[in-house]
């Protein structure tokens, strides 16, 4: 042991002294009282570092904290839209638009007694008539978005 | 309730939730007095801590989208508080960050008795005697004491060896010691 190291009682008060070399100091503190008095120093000294210090902030703060948020919020919102341009909302609505269109050209459930009265035993030939135009008519669309139109949604 | 939200709720809000200026403006309110001081604890200006706290902040609300939310936020915040005093004290005084070249802290001012009646207060004493300390022993200081970090997580936060961690602790603690021996009337060792 080094008698009167101030970098080995430093690092014992910052508890970064190995199990063995901590052992060693402590059994030489007990017979050094030059060694005692300065860690009482150092005690001294780290108590006082160890007081909380805040800085109150300057009154322009105010007016820097205003802009740093409409900054942030600003370079937030350009980043937003995805790589296409599209909001979330918009290109789910793009995505759904050929199903809920496909729906439209179905029966709804008042409609189905007046197929019945009208075509008799027609009726599941009508059906399959009915979704044979919806999926030309769908076929036909897809292939006009593929031309001109964005990539929106896959037909198979 | 937003106001009483925790870290985690608030990163969330900023990140993604409606009304994020709200968001922005709480976290700012949480924090923002922690990330000035550390600011103002490594520069000699309160000119320069406002610039850095202000380009901390924008750098925290930029980088959040990044930011893994079941993470703590704290530690996040002080890394890049750490790093825009570091950036800046790089640029201002680049001679500092070599150990050979490293000044050594100014000599507190003893000559005058009567400005040693003046400063009775110890603690104001010793605040002083921080401040005259070079930039990097400060900054160096305060992870030590007021963030309560190991050497190893300030040599990893700075990106510093380790060697150089203890080096300018050891000189800061030093001139602070002499310090507070002049105030005391301890006898001065050469520690």
């Amino acid at each position: 042991m080094n008698c009167g190291n101030p970098e080995v009682l430093q690092a014992y008060l910052d508890g970064e002294l190995p199990a063995d070399e901590r052992g060693e100091l402590e059994g030489h503190l007990s017979g050094c009282l030059t060694c005692r008095r300065e860690l009482a120093h150092l005690k001294l000294l780290w108590l006082e570092l160890g007081q909380e210090r805040e800085f109150s902030l300057p009154p322009e703060w105010a007016y820097l904290r205003q802009q740093i948020v409409a900054k942030s919020a600003a370079d937030r919102s350009a980043k937003a839209p995805d790589q296409t341009g599209l909001g979330f909302w918009e290109s789910q609505r793009l995505a759904w638009q050929d199903l809920s269109l496909a729906t439209a050209y179905l029966p709804g459930s008042a409609e189905i007694g007046n197929l019945v009265k009208a075509a008799g035993r027609r009726l599941p030939g009508l059906f399959l008539d009915l979704a044979g135009t919806t999926l030309r008519r769908l076929s036909r669309r897809h292939q006009t978005d593929r031309k001109g139109g964005p990539a929106r949604w896959s037909w198979r | 309730m937003l106001l009483e939200a925790d870290d985690h709720e608030l990163v969330l809000q900023c990140k993604e939730g409606d009304g994020r200026e709200d968001a922005f403006r709480l976290l700012l309110a949480k924090y923002e007095g922690y990330v000035y001081s550390l600011c103002h604890r490594s520069t000699d200006r309160r000119e320069d801590a406002l610039e850095l706290a202000q380009d901390t902040w924008l750098r925290v609300f930029a980088g959040l989208s990044g930011f893994q939310v079941n993470r703590p936020f704290k530690p996040w915040l002080r890394k890049i508080t750490i790093n825009v005093c570091l950036n800046f004290l790089r640029r201002a005084h680049p001679e500092i960050l070599s150990l050979e070249n490293c000044p050594a802290p100014a000599a507190p001012e003893w000559d005058d008795p009567a400005t040693l009646v003046q400063w009775t207060e110890t603690s104001r004493l010793l605040r002083e005697a921080v401040e005259r300390l070079p930039p990097l022993h400060r900054l160096i200081l305060t992870l030590r004491h007021a963030e309560e970090m190991t050497y190893e997580q300030i040599a990893d936060v700075t990106g510093f060896p380790l060697s150089m961690v203890k080096t300018y602790l050891f000189r800061a603690r030093r001139s602070l010691r002499r310090t507070l021996a002049g105030a005391y009337g301890w006898e001065v060792t050469n520690g």
